[in-house]
């Protein structure tokens, strides 16, 4: 029985047809993802200005990146650091605790509040122009300045947008807040599919608080929805990058006050058009996301 | 008395003799402040000496200013005229007699014309060099002055535009704008009201009659003015705590940092050609800052006779000339002492005028002066810092900045500093970190296949055998699984005493190296005022307190736990607070202030993490409910605030018996 079941695995792995069922996606996949992130690399080792053919250089982009570029290790690499740590975990965090909140009531409120609560990370570019920017509008028409004036806090409008003091908190307040996406649902849907049986057990096994069935029950149980909203922390965190730039109009932000690296990539080619450097620094980026992901994995992976 | 004992005398006599600073010995009857690096008022050398005295038959002269010649103009407000001085003193004219009524200010522009705040006769007039009138303006008639305004002009400046800066008495909208045609240009500079918290509140809750009842906030009108170079407008408010003093833009808005301090109670202020700011007050105390609003002097003081030179009775006003010698016109004496600066005030302010120009390498030699003068000397250790800085000696602007007491500065040469290292190195640390990795990896790889490595594994394995080792290698596994770990903690007695007693030792060595080792960006802790056993008992006396109480309360609220337990749970949830501090502290070292954020991340989340950790052991040795623990919790705290407050009145009751009986041993020992 055991060496039939072995030899389907074994005739199932030396076959070709599947490969020939994922060649569309393996294609698409290839084209835009792969090349482009080979071609990155690849480019990253030369100095290209876009025009002329690149020019191999070797490492200099790396070390001018790490030693010559006094914006990239003073502000870019500690506000990205800053950025990160918060949104990320606490992004993380707040999707995990609204996805079980919402799992606790009936199903029409529970339908009407996801897709609330969802719609941020959707709507970002638009909800940026028609909500955060005339809350924190520099003048005192902004309903921020508005509220302080009149409570007599401030006496004249604070340029919030263009002040390099307020503009990190802000891109991480609204961070926060378009944070509920993808992971979000993931974990929803994952809280609501952990068999209610398993929690009848625990409460029998001496179980006797909702603290103890998140830690015991449900966090064990959806796994790999925590994985899979990690993962997409993590990403979301870096591809907010340009919210500050959003935020402030313009590149780079007051003061480079919310420059992330993303912002430095945009500055450097499309801006500037060093492609090479840029593409150096992407490449950092990418090592980035990929060793916060591993770490990621570390934690939620199945084999823990 | 024999001869060796009468040595030993004159030998102890020149040693306390040295100890007196020399300045103590000095000739001036006031003392000499300034502030040093940790932000205290110190004594320093002398700045300014009295060497003249100008006497005239002044009556209450309220205003004294001196023009580019060096002519004198006294404001003599008892007389109602204005006194002109010559250069030499020799010659005395006045002038405005029968015109003015009580002129309390006047300002001389560059062509000589002679411009006076009557408060009298509520006008301002201008006179030509021979004392003849040109203009008098009255209250403007512009309905943006305002009806009800009053116009009653104590001092003036005007500016190279010849537009007329008028301090009017209990003008809330600030200082009054004239041009030269005595049109009204509007208000300028104005001060701003400080709203308490409270005041806050009332203006949201209350409705519009009510709040008009209650209270009417004016801000307080400036009281002085002053004009330089430039014509920037000083202004100086007497009955205001903060933002006394405010350099005024064009715009007039200050243009001095929020969080400068200046003394209150000012009677005049003036401004010399560097842009330095000199104030005298009510208790004849003069002070100099300088054009950042940082201390420079205090000097001078009160007498009540005023018969010593530099002393004054009732300080009405103070003139800088070109020289920079400093005027101090005395209303009650009706004379002007003149101070001249020494050559420490010379060297100052050379030094802070290429300062100011950013000349910070050609500063650097006056302010070497300065240091051999004294070498606490706040701004020069500053200058010297950035003149390092600009010749990229950063090693050498480290150290300055240090002495400065300049974390923003510091942190800026130390990047430098750091970055230089880097672009040497950072090829060696790549080379060593990828040799090391490879070289792990290989060993990885033969032991894999050989086990060659197994006798070393074998003592790993035993020496994480022995209790000890084991119990503190369990934080890590207090960090991971904090709620099993306390489980096992309660009821299969895991970490043991010892153990927790050595985690307490080490709570109280990490604070010793946190205050320590620290770098100085992050670094707080004045080393001079450490004590160790006072950090000691800081760390331990609330641990003690929360342990004993925590174990009583809930010995009568049904908790299970044991004394043990606490004692042990408690080093235990600190854990996150250990495993962090001391890589943190050592971070600390590298980081400039552009990454404090790591660093105070870095704490805060030990801080929570144990704080978590602590509500979550309540919850697992007492066996409470989740709210039951909150509870708790705040029982804990509170019967820790009463022993405070218990102790102390005990202290108190103690004291006050030692000193009952003491007084009644006294009184027999004197009496019988």
């Amino acid at each position: 029985m055991i060496k039939n079941s072995m030899s389907i695995i074994k005739r199932n792995t030396t076959s070709k047809e599947p490969y020939l069922f994922m060649l569309p996606y393996l294609i698409l996949f290839a084209t835009f993802i792969v090349f482009p992130i080979i071609i990155a690399i690849i480019l990253s080792f030369t100095n290209f200005n876009g025009l002329q053919f690149p020019k191999f250089i070797g490492l200099k982009n790396y070390i001018d990146l790490i030693t010559n570029d006094d914006v990239f290790m003073q502000y870019v690499l500690p506000n990205t650091i800053k950025f990160a740590l918060i949104v990320g975990p606490g992004g993380y965090i707040l999707s995990f605790l609204l996805a079980w909140m919402l799992a606790q009531i009936p199903k029409l409120p529970r339908t009407i509040l996801a897709l609330l609560i969802y719609s941020p990370s959707m709507t970002t570019g638009i909800a940026m122009a028609v909500v955060w920017t005339v809350i924190f509008n520099g003048d005192q028409t902004g309903y921020l300045n508005s509220l302080l004036l009149s409570l007599g806090i401030i006496n004249q409008p604070i340029q919030w947008l263009q002040s390099p003091h307020y503009l990190m908190p802000i891109m991480i307040i609204v961070s926060l807040w378009s944070s509920m996406g993808l992971g979000f649902l993931a974990m929803l849907a994952g809280v609501l599919n952990i068999d209610p049986t398993l929690y009848e057990a625990g409460y029998i096994d001496g179980i006797s608080n909702r603290l103890q069935e998140i830690v015991y029950i449900t966090i064990p149980s959806m796994k790999p929805q925590m994985l899979f909203g990690a993962v997409m922390a993590v990403v979301n965190t870096f591809q907010n990058g340009a919210i500050g730039v959003m935020l402030s109009g313009a590149n780079p932000t007051p003061n480079y006050a919310g420059q992330l690296i993303v912002n430095h990539i945009e500055d450097y080619g499309i801006i500037r058009y060093e492609m090479g450097y840029a593409a150096a620094i992407s490449v950092i980026l990418l090592l980035m996301v990929y060793w916060i992901s591993k770490v990621a994995w570390r934690l939620f992976g199945e084999n823990d | 008395m024999n001869k060796k004992r009468k040595q030993f005398i004159i030998v102890i006599f020149l040693l306390i003799s040295t100890l007196i600073p020399s300045f103590a010995f000095s000739d001036v009857p006031y003392s000499v402040w300034t502030m040093n690096p940790d932000g205290k008022i110190v004594l320093t050398q002398i700045p300014y000496v009295p060497v003249e005295v100008i006497y005239g038959n002044f009556n209450n002269p309220e205003d004294l200013f001196i023009d580019k010649e060096g002519n004198k103009y006294i404001a003599d407000t008892g007389n109602g005229a204005i006194s002109i001085i010559n250069k030499a003193g020799s010659e005395v004219k006045n002038i405005g007699k029968g015109i003015l009524n009580q002129p309390t200010g006047l300002f001389v522009n560059d062509e000589g014309y002679i411009y006076v705040a009557d408060y009298g006769n509520e006008a301002v007039y201008i006179f030509d060099k021979t004392g003849k009138l040109l203009k008098t303006f009255k209250k403007p008639i512009s309905p943006l002055f305002g009806k009800e305004s009053k116009f009653k002009p104590k001092k003036l400046v005007v500016d190279k535009r010849d537009n007329i800066y008028v301090i009017s008495e209990g003008s809330t909208n600030g200082v009054i704008q004239l041009n030269k045609d005595g049109e009204f240009l509007g208000y300028f500079g104005v001060n701003t009201t400080n709203l308490g918290f409270l005041k806050i509140l009332q203006r949201f809750f209350y409705t519009e009659s009510q709040i008009s009842q209650l209270f009417k906030i004016v801000p307080p009108s400036p009281d002085n003015i002053a004009i330089d170079d430039q014509s920037i407008i000083y202004t100086d408010t007497r009955d205001i705590k903060s933002q006394n003093i405010k350099k005024l833009n064009v715009a007039g808005l200050d243009m001095f940092e929020k969080d400068k301090k200046f003394f209150p109670n000012d009677v005049d202020i003036t401004v010399d050609d560097n842009g330095n700011i000199f104030t005298v007050d009510d208790n004849g105390f003069v002070y100099e800052y300088d054009n950042f609003g940082n201390l420079l002097f205090v000097f001078g003081n009160k007498s009540t006779t005023g018969l010593r030179v530099g002393l004054f009775k009732n300080p009405s006003s103070i003139v800088v000339d070109k020289e920079g010698r400093v005027y101090v016109l005395d209303k009650d004496l009706g004379n002007i002492t003149v101070f001249k600066p020494t050559e420490y005030a010379n060297e100052i302010h050379k030094g802070l005028y290429l300062y100011n120009q950013g000349l910070y390498v050609e500063s650097q030699k006056h302010w070497q002066n300065v240091l051999r003068m004294n070498s606490d000397f706040l701004l020069a250790h500053k200058a010297m810092g950035k003149a390092y800085y600009k010749q990229q000696e950063y090693e050498k602007a480290l150290l300055e900045f240090k002495l400065a007491k300049d974390k923003k500065e510091y942190s800026n040469a130390f990047w430098e500093i750091r970055q230089n290292y880097l672009m040497k190195n950072l090829g060696k640390f790549i080379a060593i970190f990828f040799s090391l990795w490879v070289l792990y990896r290989i060993l990885f790889f033969i032991n894999k296949k050989t086990n060659f490595l197994y006798p070393l594994k074998r003592v790993y394995i035993r020496f994480f055998n022995i209790k000890i080792v084991r119990d503190l290698n369990m934080i890590f596994k207090f960090l991971k699984h904090p709620i099993d770990s306390f489980y096992e903690l309660h009821w299969e007695n895991k970490p043991g005493i010892a153990a927790a007693t050595i985690l307490y030792i080490l709570i109280f060595v990490i604070q010793v190296i946190r205050i320590y080792y620290t770098g100085f960006i992050f670094n707080d802790v004045d080393l001079q005022n450490v004590s160790i056993f006072a950090e000691g008992l800081k760390i331990f006396i609330p641990l003690l307190l929360w342990i004993v109480m925590n174990y009583l309360v809930s010995n009568i609220t049904e908790g299970e736990g044991r004394f043990r337990d606490i004692y042990v749970g408690i080093a235990y949830a600190l854990s996150p607070y250990i495993v962090f501090s001391i890589p943190l502290v050592l971070l600390s070292n590298v980081l400039t202030l552009n990454e404090i954020f790591l660093y105070d991340f870095g704490f805060k989340l030990a801080i929570v993490w144990s704080i978590v950790l602590i509500y979550i052991m309540i919850v697992q040795i007492h066996d409470y409910s989740y709210f039951g623990a909150l509870a708790n919790i705040f029982t804990t705290l509170f019967s820790m605030v009463i022993v405070v407050l218990v102790a102390f009145v005990l202290y108190v009751v103690w004291n006050q018996l030692y000193v009952f009986i003491y007084d009644i041993i006294q009184e027999v020992v004197t009496r019988v």
